[in-house]
């Protein structure tokens, strides 16, 4: 048995007949990193909202640690296993100090007064955010105000973090800030971690990438399988490749390169003696 | 303060981009230009004019600046996709056929298909909601466009599907347009000036050939330089004395003379 199997799901949102999720069939591991890239309307979305069972399949089943979606009565517990992190830094925060809002799930699920209290300094010093706890959220930046988010999911002792475009709308500092926490939930305390967006070269740091195009499965590998495909990921599917990527190709060079450093290293190669003065 | 002391011109003609770490005002700036927001203390002027010196004109400044703002959320309502795009051109007064024109002529350039107009914006993707509410603006056919983040959400095609709409657009009619960005590379590609905002205020001003210099300035201020720019700087650190670059197309132009092409495999 996989962490997370969805087997033939289908899913339609009420009232239209369009498929937003065409039979998916995947399993994703306990500790993996997944990218989750594709156009708008790809279905991205949808499918993070089937992972914790705010939508429920009619067709195909989805299950978490063996618990389908639609077994009503352990949907908490799901909750608490998958955490979800939208895009908007603003409207995810309930308290009106930081800590507050860190013990707010925790306390929720019933969990014991002293308990809380460690569980909330231990998610706000994982994310770097422990000098804040009695800040006010609003006095905070996009991206401070999404790693306390993430801690409130944290504090919740998840198997899984769904993080939906959570770095649309921040600064690069506070970009790299939230990637940098997330990597190391995933290296340290094995969460799985599902990371949608529309930021090529944050996609290309995953171990794995999903690409969803017309809410069907079109590729899954590493970054390096399905970016190899150079045509389809810019003709086909609306996407586009990382600068280092692109400027490869535009040089005729046939290497999918995705990150700077690597890039950087590639060139100075490829050059040689060329260039210099 | 949310801003503090700014002093800012806006030519007309030109593309703005406004950049700063989140929280630095640039959605409190931009909500100043077209009288959503009065400041305290100053002026804004428009076409000579104080925009607070006629409460009347200020309606029709409003139609000439069309403002899109950061969350498409705060900005859609009605029920069907039509009706909020007709919103703007209807409160202009135009008829109901000109309505009609400007609302499919302005989903067409989204890349949406008619079938669009009758669903509601709710239901739509976050992409897709984005797409109306920047379509409901185009509608207007404002002199001057603000965007507030217009890129975020939206997948790559259609990020350039705007850019591209913007640049004939402007080719058209000269429309300023003003545009709040984090992506630094979305910034080099489209910018011919950059107002860099620190803590509310102004900390630097100039094309981007200018701002991107200052990588480590911009760095300590939460910001960044484009990708394509961190890997000049790498090249140049290993002994070529290339100059900086901001865009791919730039790079292309230096690189290729030095690297055979076509049969280099990695
Ligand atoms: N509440 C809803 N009711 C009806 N249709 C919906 C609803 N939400 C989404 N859809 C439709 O389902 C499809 C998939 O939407 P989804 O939000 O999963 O896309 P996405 O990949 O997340 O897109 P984006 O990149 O724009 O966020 C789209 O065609 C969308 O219009
Ligand atoms: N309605 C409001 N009431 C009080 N303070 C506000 C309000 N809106 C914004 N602020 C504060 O004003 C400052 C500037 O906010 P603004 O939204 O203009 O920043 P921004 O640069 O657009 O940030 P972002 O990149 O997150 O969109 C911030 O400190 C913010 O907390
Ligand atoms: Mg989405
Ligand atoms: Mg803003």
């Amino acid at each position: 048995m996989s962490f997370i199997e969805f087997s033939n799901v289908t899913y339609s949102y009420p009232d239209t007949k369009r498929k937003a999720i065409e039979n998916i069939h995947l399993t994703i591991e306990q500790g993996e990193f997944i990218s989750v890239i594709g156009h708008n309307g790809s279905g991205k979305s949808t499918f993070a909202k089937l992972l914790n069972g705010l939508l429920v399949p009619p067709e195909g089943c989805v299950s978490v640690s063996g618990i389908s979606t639609a077994d009503e009565e352990k949907r908490l517990n799901l909750l608490q296993q998958v955490g979800m992190v939208f895009q908007n830094p603003d409207n995810q925060i309930v308290a009106s100090v930081v800590e507050e809002d860190v013990a707010f799930g925790p306390e929720n699920l019933g969990v014991p007064p002293e308990e809380i209290r460690t569980r909330v300094d231990d998610a706000l010093k994982t994310v770097g955010m422990y000098e804040f706890r009695l800040k006010a959220p609003h006095n905070l930046s996009g991206g401070q105000k999404q790693r306390v988010a993430i801690a409130g999911i944290l504090a919740m002792q998840p198997k899984c973090i769904v993080m939906d475009e959570s770095t649309a709308m921040l600064d690069p500092i506070g970009r790299k800030e939230v990637m940098d926490a997330v990597k190391k939930l995933n290296r340290e305390f094995g969460i799985t971690i599902i990371y949608i967006t529309h930021f090529m070269n944050e996609a290309v740091d995953a171990d794995r990438v999903i690409l969803l195009d017309h809410g069907s499965i079109c590729a899954d590998g590493t970054p390096k399988e399905v970016f190899a495909d150079y045509d389809a990921i810019t003709r086909e599917y609306g996407l586009d490749v990382p600068q280092s990527y692109e400027l490869m190709k535009q040089l005729g060079v046939n290497a999918c390169i995705l990150g700077e450093e690597e890039c950087i290293l590639h060139l100075t190669r490829l050059l040689g003696e060329n260039g210099k003065a | 303060m949310a801003l503090d002391d700014i002093n800012l011109t806006i030519r007309a003609g030109e593309t703005l981009a406004i950049i700063g770490h989140t929280g630095s005002g640039k959605s409190t700036l931009i909500t100043h230009l077209n009288g959503l927001l009065k400041a305290q203390s100053g002026t804004v002027i428009f076409e000579g004019k104080d925009i607070w010196a006629d409460k009347k004109e200020l309606k029709n400044i409003r139609f000439k600046i069309g403002l899109c703002f950061q969350y498409p959320e705060y900005q859609l309502f009605e029920e069907t996709v039509y009706k909020d795009i007709a919103f703007g051109p209807k409160n202009m007064g135009l008829d109901e056929k000109e309505i009609d024109r400007r609302v499919r002529q302005s989903l067409a350039y989204m890349d949406l298909p008619e079938s669009y107009l009758e669903r509601s914006p709710f239901d739509l993707s976050g992409g897709q909601k984005r797409k109306i509410a920047l379509a409901g603006i185009l509608a207007m056919q404002p002199d001057i466009l603000v965007l507030d983040e217009p890129t975020a959400g939206l997948d790559p095609a259609a990020r350039n599907n705007l850019f591209d709409l913007i640049r004939s657009y402007k080719e058209q009619s000269g429309t300023t347009v003003v545009f709040v960005s984090h992506s630094m590379e979305d910034v080099a590609n489209l910018a011919d000036r950059i107002v860099v905002m620190n803590k509310g205020k102004i900390a630097m001003e100039g094309a981007p050939e200018e701002v991107f210099q200052h990588a480590d300035e911009l760095l300590a201020i939460g910001l960044n330089v484009p990708a394509i720019t961190k890997i000049f700087l790498g090249l140049q650190k290993n002994g070529y004395p290339f100059q900086t670059v901001y865009t791919v197309e730039d790079a292309v132009k230096i690189l290729k003379p030095l690297i055979g092409g076509d049969t280099l495999d990695a």
